[in-house]
């Protein structure tokens, strides 16, 4: 307690048995998925919007900064405190409050996990569309603050395109309702909060479109000599005007790791597999499909499977979503990047990842959300071998300039956080983050919530490291 | 704003703008208000020059893509200057590959579409006055139109933006890339600010495919009770039509418009499947359209709020779309030569009333009109209404309890009131 006055009061809004301030309680919140780590000053587990008003005054009044977070499966060190601030965690608040299927809307609590929702709905035909990989475990509050991706954003969109009202809690504790299930007049206010990454202030409650099931779904594993073939099929497949629910690449690093995994059946010399999903009706997928392979074989695909039936598509799919956990069979350390590129410039944008790696002399496996031009370069070390660590964080730079100067940007779904805040004048000007900056304060004058996140600092993330004990690095991770 | 007048003229004059003669200016009036200036910057350095001079000298700004929104929100208390866009057009860059077009936002909407049609490609995304109205304008008033069904709305595919602020700095926001949380979302803020956050110069947009085919089911009922009985059918949203509209028009029938696109077979399906839900009402007329009917037909529809009456108030609404059978019962009540033409599965439309028939803003009718809305939790707008009701009336019908933090976000962005004052929701 001692240098902990505030504590009580923390303890009298949410509940003895709902604040963890012992420092083995606070282990499990000190890290996300990324390199970076620090524990908070407390964890409280609101349980309603009432309380985390309460939490936010009080912390208004203590000089403590408030940090949201989810299930801390973000990649970018979004959740990671990096003052002395008051961790708000959403596991008392996730209650599907409302499902309204003649509006085709959710209302949920920010702690919902994911899946969760769509597995709420789905026997109504329904499912929530973006489909982050870690959506078993994230949460949709989560999703929101970094406006989270997935496979079949292709078709579908992003997290943004999904979200239609906020319940949120600004600085001085008021809490306000943001858009609606009817359009709303007025600057585009619930736009502006997706993908601001908890700086404006806490969400309590999130309105969220849902997508009607299309009536067929077909899964396309096409086999490459080369990955210059599956990009240039990709390009090939999107300038024919078929835009597939997604488009997923695997380079030959990936597809072999995958392969002494589970034995998936790639053949040895598979330099890259393409992933495709076509959906909605059958006379249409039957058209598309026949269009997509014919691109492919163009383009040189070695050998082709397709699935119609659930089981089938999810055999297909086993490989993609065994990829993360079979490079922890290459290396003890993986440190994962999110670079957005044109389409038209993967190819190109692929040669410049693997001379970085030459250049570092580092293991780079690909796996990526190819139909997005979204780049998951994943370096695979061991960060107790002195000096990987830093090599690793040089060479992921170095390959998100490459994605900035072939049109691109540094992140495509997981954030800038901590992780990628100095990058940023890489792509945005002085007057470009000033404007940010303004937006902020419309919200949270005082920068009171998650402090040193999105805009440079001056640190660098070597110092930002070396901060820290040791980093840990994401063994849990997910893309 | 104290406008320091000569020093405006000086500074504007010395600028070497293109501007239109002052017997011309009467063109260029908002709400009866004619500006001092009518100026068309050659490109983005000087626009923003002129926005600083307008900051230096107190004079007000409005912006002027074609003049198809102009009408909307209410009058400006200031308007010194209109800033054209004209000359700030052309299409900037397109990679056929990449689905994603950069254009000024000067350029005219249609010029944009033709541009993308011989790529076999197309913005999902319909304005009224598409020869005129432009890419910047139609962002600026969110303008939409009935594809939005499928595709969403501006806030879906604008991805990157470039804009000047009133401090005259050039912002860019977003990217030219489809997948982006670089940063603040800070150009959602644009869509739909009138002109009163700052000049919109150039945008990048996702764009679509063409479809392969297109086909139209229309459908005609008796009373709108059968509509809407149609239109609430759970099966509905398995059909998955791109543009799903329901319209009162000048035949005074009660009738749904969904378009299928796709493969021959499958649009087939779908109409059969909505011809069967429709059946079941006893429909007046059941017909489908294709080629040049179908596009007359939904051409139409998205001109219906401007063209089905001549000079109607025009009221738009914004509701839960299961609450638009019950918000259109209640207006017809009201106001039964009203028509109706909006996006059925959007929840949002227009009322056309016939200025006849509402004489001022105090009328009971008209009051009622407003509370209805409201017990169905909706929102209403006035897009068009005689001039007089503009000097004493927010055309933001319905009171928004967030208007606080649009005022922050006006502050934040134009602190002196530069571009439209008073223009935008409460009067900000």
């Amino acid at each position: 307690m001692i240098g902990k006055p505030w504590l009580k009061d923390l303890e009298d809004i949410v509940g003895k048995d709902a604040v963890l301030s012992h420092p083995d309680d606070l282990l499990t919140y000190q890290y996300d998925g990324s390199i970076f780590q620090r524990a908070p000053s407390a964890v409280a587990l609101p349980s309603s919007s009432g309380q985390v008003s309460a939490i936010v005054k009080l912390a208004g009044r203590s000089g403590l900064r408030i940090v949201a977070r989810g299930a801390g499966t973000g990649l970018c060190g979004g959740v990671i405190p990096v003052e002395d601030a008051i961790m708000i965690g959403f596991s008392r608040m996730k209650k599907i409050l409302e499902i309204d299927f003649p509006n085709r809307t959710a209302l949920v609590e920010p702690g919902v996990v994911n899946m969760d929702l769509t597995g709420a709905v789905e026997k109504d035909r329904y499912f929530y569309a973006p489909d982050p990989s870690s959506q078993k475990a994230c949460t949709l509050g989560g999703n929101v603050a970094l406006n989270s991706g997935g496979p079949h954003c292709l078709a579908y969109g992003v997290t943004s395109n999904h979200v239609l009202g906020l319940e949120v809690v600004l600085e001085d504790g008021r809490v306000c309702f943001l858009g609606g299930k009817s359009e709303r007049a007025g600057y585009d206010m619930v736009g502006a909060w997706v993908g601001s990454e908890g700086t404006f202030g806490i969400i309590t409650k999130i309105l969220l479109k849902l997508t009607p099931r299309p009536e067929a779904t077909h899964t396309i594993l096409v086999i490459f000599n080369e990955i210059e073939q599956a990009c240039e099929a990709v390009s090939s497949i999107i300038a024919a005007g078929i835009v597939p629910a997604a488009l997923e690449i695997m380079d030959q690093v990936t597809i072999q790791a995958v392969e002494a995994a589970i034995h998936f059946g790639f053949p040895k010399t598979a330099g890259a597999v393409l992933l495709a999903e076509l959906d909605g009706f059958r006379e249409n997928i039957k058209v598309e499909s026949a269009a997509l392979m014919e691109r492919c074989l163009q383009a040189g695909a070695k050998d082709m499977s397709i699935a119609d039936t659930p089981e089938d598509r999810e055999r297909l799919w086993a490989g993609r979503k065994a990829a993360l956990g079979a490079l922890g069979r290459l290396a003890p350390n993986y440190y994962i990047q999110d670079g957005v590129v044109p389409r038209s410039k993967l190819a190109q944008t692929l040669r410049r990842v693997r001379q970085v790696g030459e250049k570092y002399g580092l293991t780079i496996a690909n796996v990526f959300h190819a139909g997005d031009g979204n780049l998951h370069p994943n370096m695979v070390f061991d960060a107790r071998v002195p000096g990987q660590l830093e090599r690793v964080v040089k060479a992921g730079a170095e390959i998100l300039k490459a994605c900035v100067e072939a049109g691109g940007t540094l992140s495509g779904e997981h954030g800038i956080g901590l992780e990628k805040s100095e990058y940023m004048p890489w792509v945005f000007s002085e007057s470009d983050m000033a404007a940010m900056k303004r937006l902020r304060g419309v919200f949270s004058p005082n920068g009171l919530f998650n402090p040193g996140k999105v805009f440079p600092t001056g640190k660098s993330c070597g110092e930002l490291i070396a901060q820290k004990s040791h980093p840990a690095l994401g063994q849990d991770s997910f893309i | 704003l104290t406008l320091k007048t000569e020093e405006l003229d000086r500074k504007v004059w010395g600028m070497g703008l293109e501007s239109v003669p002052p017997h011309e200016r009467a063109l260029y009036a908002v709400d009866e208000k004619i500006p001092k200036w009518v100026v068309f910057p050659k490109n983005a350095e000087q626009a923003a020059s002129l926005i600083k001079v307008a900051a230096e000298t107190g004079a007000a700004i409005t912006l002027w893509g074609g003049g198809s929104v102009q009408e909307m929100g209410n009058t400006t208390r200031q308007l010194d200057i209109v800033l054209g866009t004209k000359h700030l057009s052309g299409i900037l860059e397109h990679e056929p590959a990449d689905l994603t077009i950069t254009v000024a936002a000067g350029t005219p909407f249609k010029q944009v579409q033709d541009h993308l049609s011989r790529f076999n490609q197309r913005l999902p995304w319909e304005v009224p006055f598409p020869e005129r109205a432009t890419i910047g304008e139609a962002l600026a008033g969110n303008v939409s139109g009935p594809s939005r069904h499928r595709w969403g709305t501006a806030r879906d595919f604008l991805i990157g933006i470039k804009v000047i602020l009133a401090d005259g700095a050039l912002v860019k926001n977003g990217g030219k890339v489809v997948k982006n949380v670089t940063g603040y979302d800070l150009k959602k803020l644009f869509i739909g600010s009138m002109g009163t956050l700052g000049l919109i110069v150039e945008a990048t947009l996702k764009v679509v495919p063409r479809p392969s085919g297109s086909l139209t089911v229309n459908a005609s009922f008796s009373t709108q009770e059968d509509l809407f009985a149609v239109l609430a059918s759970p099966e509905l949203p398995f059909l998955f039509p791109e543009a799903l509209d329901y319209w009162r028009l000048q035949e005074a029938a009660w009738g749904l418009s969904a378009r299928f696109i796709g493969a021959p077979e499958a649009m087939k399906r779908q109409a059969d499947a909505l011809s069967k839900i429709c059946q079941g009402k006893k429909p007046k007329a059941l017909i489908r359209l294709e080629g040049d009917g179908e596009a007359r037909w939904w051409d139409r529809l998205i001109h219906a709020p401007r063209k089905e009456i001549a000079g109607a108030t025009r009221v738009r609404f914004s509701l839960p779309s299961s609450e638009l059978g019950g918000f259109t019962a209640a207006a017809i009540r009201l106001f039964p030569a009203a028509l109706f033409s909006g996006r059925a599965g959007q929840g949002t439309g227009w009322m056309m009333i016939p200025t006849a028939n509402v004489h001022e803003p105090e009328d009971p009718q008209f009051k009622e009109l407003i509370r209805s809305a409201q017990r169905f939790s909706g929102t209403l707008f006035l897009e068009s209404c005689p001039p007089v009701w503009k000097q004493n009336l927010d055309m933001w019908l319905t009171p928004l309890p967030e208007t606080f933090l649009l005022k922050r976000i006006k502050e934040a962005f134009d602190p002196q009131n530069i571009f439209s004052p008073g223009r935008f929701v409460g009067r900000i």
